[in-house]
C-alpha cells in the first residue's frame, strides 16, 4: 500500500508540475498585459512602462518569468488582479465556497440519480426500472446541458414559478444549478453501474447466495452492489475534470459568482494573475479529488494495489 | 395441446412489445440511420434546399411562432427575433456543426490512434510520459485554455478545430493503448519483428488494422461528443463566429427571448440532442456489432 501510495503521490505532482507549465504558458499567451492597462491612460511614459514590466516580472526571461512565478505560489503569494488590485488568492477563496458547494451539488445529484437507478437497470431487466435507466443515460449523454438549463428556466420559473431562475439564496436556488452540472455525470454513473451489476449479478457468488435463499434486497445491495461500485467510483474522478467546465457554464447561466464565472471574466477581462489562479486552482482540486479516489478505490478492490 | 394452453405458454416467453421493440430496434439502427442520413443530406443540399436565407431576415415577420404552436407552414420551426427563418437556420447550421465535428474527429481519431499505438507498443517509459499527458488533457480544464486561446488568435474554425483535437484524443489513446497491448503479444507481431520489420512498420502494417473497429467506434461515440463542444463554446461566444448559424450560438442567442419566443432557444438545442443521440446510438450498436462481447461501458 505504501508503494502504491508514493506512487500516485509522485504521478499527482508531476501532473501538477506540468499543469503549472501550461497554466502559465497560457496565461502568457494572451498577450502583454500592459498593453491593455496602460493604454487606457493614454500617454505613459516609457519609464512608467518598465515599471509596470518590473512589478509583473515581465522583463525576465519566460523560463525566469515561471521560476520566480512558481517560488512566488509555493510561498502563497499569488500576485494581485491587474484589474482590481485584489489579491489573486483573496480573490480565489472568495469564490470557492460558492464553487465548492455547487460542485457538491452536481455531485450528489449525480450519485443519487445515477447509482441506484444503474443498480435497478441492470438487476431487473427489461422492466420499467431498466427503460427509464437506458432513457435516462441516452438522453444525458446526448442533451446538452446549457440547453437542458434553460428548457428548465422556461419551465420552472418561467411557466411555473417554483424555482427562482438565477441568483443565490436559499435551497431552491441550488436545485436547477445541481442538476445541471449532475447532469452528464449521472449518465455516466448510470451506465457504468448498470454494466457492473449485470456482470456481478451474473457472478458465482451470488447464484450461490441466491440458491442459499438470501433475499432480493439483501442479495443485491449487501453482495452485489458492494462489488459493483468500483467502476463508478474510478468515473468520479473523470467526472470531475468534467465539472470545470461544469462550473463555468453553470455559473453563468444561473448568475453565480464562483470560481468558473471569474476565470471566464478574467479571460475576457486579460486579467492574466487571476486567470492563472483559478485555473491552477481548477487543476489542484482535480488532482487532489482524483488521489483521494484512488485511494478509495485501492483500499476497496486489494488487487489494485499489487498492480 | 389444447388451443389455449399453447397461447398461454406461448405467453409467458412473450416479450413485452416495448422489449420487442428495443431489440428489433438494437439489431439494426434503422433511426438513427435515417437521421443521420437526412442531416447530412441537408448539411450538403443546404442551399438548394433551405427555404430562407439563414442570415438575412424579414423585419415584418420576426417572432413568428413554429407550426402546430400557432404559426403557418410558411415558417415550419418559426422565426427569431430578427425575422429569420429557423428551420434554414438549422439546415445551414447542420452544414456547420457537422462539417466541423467530422474534421475535428478526424484529427483527434488520427492523434489518439497514433499516440496510443506508441504508447502501448513501445511500453516503459515512454508509456508512462504519453498516459501522463492524458492525465494533464484531464487536469488543465479545457473551457479555460480554449477560451485562452480563442481570445488569442480570434474564434475560427481553425482554432477550434485544433484546440477541441488537441483536448480530445486521450480517451481514444487509452482505448488503442489497451488493445495494442493485447495484440502486440501475437505470433504474428513477433514474427514481424523477427523478420526485421522497423517500428512504425509494425505499428501501421500489422498494429493498427487489427483496432479498425474500434476506431469505427470511438470515432463514431466521439463524433457526438465533439458536436456537443463545440455548441458549449458557440453558447458562450467563443465558438463557430456569427453570422454562421452554428446551433450552440443560436441557444444562446434565443435565451434572451426565453419568455416571449421559446421556440428560438428550445429548437436548435433539439436538434443538437437529435444528432448526438443519434450517433451515440449508431456508436452503441457498431460495438455490439464487431465485439458482442463488449458491454456498454
Amino acid at each position: 500500500m505504501a508503494r502504491f501510495l508514493l506512487r500516485r503521490l509522485g504521478y499527482s505532482l508531476v501532473t501538477i508540475i506540468l499543469a503549472t507549465v501550461i497554466v502559465f504558458a497560457l496565461s502568457r499567451m494572451s498577450g502583454d498585459p500592459r498593453l491593455l492597462y496602460l493604454n487606457a491612460f493614454s500617454h505613459v511614459g516609457p519609464e512608467v512602462w518598465e515599471a509596470w514590466g518590473r512589478k509583473l516580472g515581465l522583463d525576465k526571461p519566460l523560463p525566469m518569468q515561471y521560476l520566480y512565478w512558481l517560488r512566488d505560489i509555493l510561498l502563497g503569494d499569488w500576485g494581485e488582479s491587474i484589474d482590481t488590485g485584489i489579491p489573486v488568492w483573496t480573490a480565489v477563496t472568495d469564490r470557492l465556497p460558492l464553487t465548492l458547494k455547487l460542485t457538491g451539488g452536481g455531485f450528489i445529484f449525480a450519485v443519487v440519480v445515477g447509482i441506484p437507478l444503474g443498480v435497478l437497470s441492470g438487476v431487473y431487466r427489461s422492466t420499467f426500472w431498466d427503460y427509464l435507466g437506458r432513457t435516462m443515460a441516452v438522453l444525458g449523454q446526448s442533451v446538452p446541458a446549457f440547453w437542458l438549463a434553460i428548457v428548465l428556466i422556461l419551465i420552472f420559473s418561467v411557466n411555473l414559478g417554483w424555482l427562482p431562475a438565477a441568483g443565490q439564496g436559499g435551497f431552491s436556488h441550488w436545485i436547477m444549478p445541481s442538476v445541471i452540472l449532475g447532469w452528464f455525470g449521472s449518465a455516466g454513473f448510470l451506465r457504468l453501474t448498470r454494466s457492473a451489476m449485470l456482470d456481478v449479478m451474473d457472478s458465482e457468488f451470488v447464484k450461490l447466495a441466491r440458491a442459499k435463499g438470501v433475499n432480493t434486497t439483501t442479495l443485491v445491495w449487501k453482495h452485489a452492489f458492494r462489488n459493483a461500485l468500483i467502476a463508478p467510483l474510478t468515473y468520479g474522478g473523470l467526472l470531475l475534470a468534467g465539472f470545470a467546465t461544469g462550473t463555468v457554464l453553470t455559473e453563468t447561466i444561473y448568475a453565480l459568482p464562483g470560481l468558473g464565472r471569474l476565470a471566464l471574466q478574467a479571460v475576457l477581462a486579460n486579467d492574466f494573475p487571476i486567470l492563472q489562479g483559478s485555473a491552477l486552482f481548477f487543476a489542484l482540486l482535480y488532482v487532489v479529488f482524483a488521489f483521494i479516489l484512488d485511494m478509495i478505490y485501492a483500499l476497496i478492490d486489494p488487487r489494485i494495489r499489487y498492480e | 395441446m389444447q388451443l389455449e394452453q399453447r397461447e398461454a405458454l406461448l405467453q409467458i416467453d412473450r416479450p413485452s412489445f416495448i422489449s420487442r421493440a428495443y431489440t428489433k430496434f438494437r439489431q439494426w439502427p434503422y433511426i438513427p440511420a435515417a437521421i443521420l442520413a437526412i442531416l447530412v443530406f441537408a448539411a450538403l443540399a443546404a442551399p438548394i434546399i433551405s427555404p430562407y436565407d439563414p442570415v438575412k431576415g424579414d423585419l415584418r415577420a420576426r417572432e413568428k411562432p413554429p407550426l402546430f404552436f400557432g404559426g403557418t407552414a410558411e415558417h415550419l420551426f418559426g422565426t427569431d427575433n430578427q425575422g429569420r427563418d429557423i428551420f434554414s437556420r438549422i439546415i445551414h447550421g447542420a452544414r456547420v456543426s457537422m462539417s466541423f465535428a467530422a474534421v475535428t474527429m478526424l484529427l483527434s481519431v488520427a492523434l489518439g490512434a497514433v499516440i496510443g499505438s506508441i504508447s502501448g507498443y513501445f511500453g516503459g517509459h515512454v508509456d508512462e510520459a504519453l498516459m501522463r499527458l492524458v492525465d494533464l488533457q484531464n487536469a488543465i480544464p479545457f473551457i479555460l485554455a480554449a477560451l485562452v486561446v480563442v481570445s488569442v488568435f480570434g474564434a475560427s474554425f481553425t482554432t477550434l478545430l485544433i484546440i477541441i483535437a488537441i483536448f480530445s484524443w486521450g480517451p481514444t489513446a487509452r482505448q488503442i493503448r489497451g488493445e495494442i497491448l493485447q495484440l502486440k503479444q501475437m505470433d504474428y507481431v513477433n514474427l514481424a519483428r523477427i523478420a526485421g520489420a522497423s517500428s512504425p512498420r509494425i505499428i501501421f502494417k500489422h498494429l493498427l488494422p487489427g483496432v479498425t473497429n474500434t476506431l469505427i467506434v470511438v470515432a463514431t461515440l466521439g463524433t457526438g461528443q465533439i458536436i456537443l463542444t463545440e455548441a458549449t463554446l458557440s453558447f458562450l461566444g467563443v465558438g463557430i463566429p456569427p453570422p454562421k448559424p452554428a446551433w450552440g450560438s443560436m441557444v444562446s442567442f434565443g435565451r434572451n427571448y426565453i419568455d416571449s419566443a421559446w421556440w428560438i432557444a428550445v429548437i436548435p438545442g433539439l436538434a443538437i440532442a437529435l444528432v448526438v443521440v443519434s450517433l451515440n446510438f449508431l456508436g452503441d450498436w457498431l460495438r455490439d456489432y464487431f465485439d458482442p462481447r463488449l458491454r456498454q461501458i
